[in-house]
């Protein structure tokens, strides 16, 4: 599936819930569900700067050439968003991913909803990302 | 009356409360971060700009004599709110971080050299910390750090970080992160009695406590005008004369200066020292409104509804098995800082504000606290006159739901 198409699968299921609550709840389980990054990762190598909550990130390269993300934070709110971000990135190609507009996080509205700080924050992962997908390329 | 009924009519005054964010009404428990403002405070800003704006001290026409009038009876509102022995004790800063830095430069590098000793408490607001760490690095100075006890209350040992290098003290009098009430009366005397300053951050304080400075016989307070009902962009510094006189002057430029030429510059007297530039004329008109507004409420009501709003919270505190709030010391102001031990601050504030509530979570700008006590943090929040017991209600409710939706 195109990190297009998988940007659209996650708005369609945000509009299923029609409250904030809900969307929360719904960002608050897919944080419970992404699984934990290994130990020995969560290293200050790791460590992505700017955000309330402590977030790591991690990137591998399979043999053909598709990047595979791991993650994880001590915020569950910030672990949701952080899955949802990985599920559209994850098992694509380095240049995919740097060329690729984020949509998503506009369209379901969780950009203007996050706090300033925890905005910012993001930013700072998806840059990490992109980052990652520079250097994999 | 019942004290809830003052509370609904204290918070008539204040336009912003009466909103709704994210579709639940607003529920502002932020108080420690910045007070709302009532509508005098409001509309002496708008009066200013509509009827009088005009610079100050130099003018020589109608409206520039109405402004400087306005702000100097705004000083004199000040000194009586503190009880000065003079105006000219009373300095307009930007506020408590910009006092501070001003008596670390004005008088720390005047006097301070190397191998005295500053001493501060592990609770203090990074502006309580940083400046003085500069000027232990400029002046080779040491900063000494007086440990707290674990419920953040002072400890029982404090004179014995005293000594006779010990040149300035400098604490805060209600700690913004634990709500825990230090003990100022008892600490400026002692320091005293070692020949140390002392300097108290009375920021939290001050719209807590009635504030005497001469009964306190501290060298310096400051405060912030935005944590009083005033605007930002305005504090006060208070200094004794004989203190401010000694010292160096801070910024330079206008008003400041008594008489300019290339050969060199003699200073202007206090108040005015230490005032360069055009002044933040407006915020203190206003400020001395909200100073005004909160004295006219007096202590008796503001201490009947804080003893109230104490007691609702302390039934919400023991609601909550699952969370642990710091600090929990008798002595206290209205202020409730809280962690749980699966879920992150951050998370807590995200749901809280979802349902309309405004906390602040995160470090509060005292990290080397949270150190000594093993946290990366808290949730907090700090209420003030016009939160009602309505509020109290929904905000355990709120709370419930949102541990609730965590685990």
């Amino acid at each position: 599936m195109s990190i297009e198409k998988k940007q659209q699968e996650i708005v369609q299921e945000f509009e299923m819930f029609p409250t904030w609550m809900e969307k929360y709840e719904y960002i608050i389980d897919l944080g419970k569900d992404l699984p934990c990054i290994a130990e020995d990762l969560k290293t200050e190598e790791h460590l992505i700067k700017g955000c309330q909550s402590r977030v790591w990130l991690s990137a591998s390269q399979d043999s053909e050439g598709r990047l595979h993300f791991t993650a994880d934070s001590d915020a569950i709110i910030t672990k949701g968003i952080v899955a949802l971000v990985i599920r559209v990135f994850d098992g694509e190609k380095g240049e995919d991913i740097v060329q690729a507009p984020l949509d998503f996080l506009k369209e379901i509205g969780l950009m203007e909803n996050l706090s300033p700080t925890r905005s910012n924050g993001l930013a700072a992962m998806i840059k990490q990302i992109k980052t990652y997908a520079l250097i994999m390329q | 009356m019942s004290i809830e009924q003052d509370i609904l009519d204290i918070r008539k005054e204040f336009p912003l409360l009466h909103q709704k964010v994210r579709g639940s009404e607003l529920v502002y428990f932020d108080n420690a971060a910045t007070t709302q403002k009532p509508d005098v405070v409001i509309s002496s800003i708008v009066e200013y700009y509509q009827q009088y704006n005009s610079n100050v001290h130099r003018g020589a026409h109608h409206l520039a004599n109405l402004a400087t009038g306005r702000m100097e009876e705004a000083r004199s509102t000040i000194q009586d709110f503190v009880h000065a022995n003079g105006s000219e004790e009373i300095i307009f800063t930007q506020g408590t971080t910009d006092g501070i830095n001003l008596v670390a430069q004005a008088w720390g590098n005047k006097f301070l050299k190397e191998g005295d000793e500053i001493l501060i408490a592990t609770s203090e607001h990074h502006a309580n910390i940083v400046p003085w760490q500069l000027l232990c690095q400029r002046t080779k100075s040491v900063l000494r750090v007086i440990p707290l006890q674990q419920d953040g209350a002072w400890v029982s040992d404090y004179d014995q970080y005293l000594t006779a290098n010990t040149k300035l003290v400098a604490v805060g009098w209600v700690s913004n992160a634990t709500g825990v009430v230090h003990p100022v009366q008892e600490m400026i005397r002692k320091a005293h009695a070692v020949g140390a300053k002392v300097l108290i951050d009375a920021a939290q304080a001050v719209s807590h406590f009635s504030i005497d400075v001469q009964a306190l016989d501290c060298d310096w307070l400051v405060f912030s005008g935005h944590k009083i009902f005033g605007p930002t962009g305005i504090g006060v510094l208070y200094g004794k004369s004989n203190v401010l006189n000694a010292m160096d002057v801070y910024r330079s430029g206008g008003e400041m200066i008594d008489k300019v030429s290339f050969d060199g510059t003699t200073f202007n007297q206090l108040p005015y020292k230490f005032e360069a530039g055009t002044p933040h004329i407006e915020g203190i008109i206003a400020l001395a409104e909200a100073i005004k507004w909160w004295s006219n409420l007096g202590w008796e009501l503001i201490g009947k509804i804080e003893e109230h709003q104490q007691s609702a919270m302390k039934q919400v505190m023991q609601s909550f098995t699952d969370l642990h709030w710091i600090g929990m010391h008798p002595h206290r102001v209205a202020l409730y800082s809280f962690v749980h031990h699966q879920i992150h601050p951050s998370d807590i504030g995200a749901l809280l504000d979802q349902q309309g509530i405004a906390i602040r979570t995160g470090h509060h700008c005292t990290q080397p606290l949270w150190d000594a006590m093993g946290l990366n943090g808290t949730a907090r929040a700090s209420l003030t006159v016009y939160n009602t017991m309505q509020e109290i209600e929904f905000f355990e409710k709120a709370l419930r739901k949102t541990i609730n939706m965590m685990m």
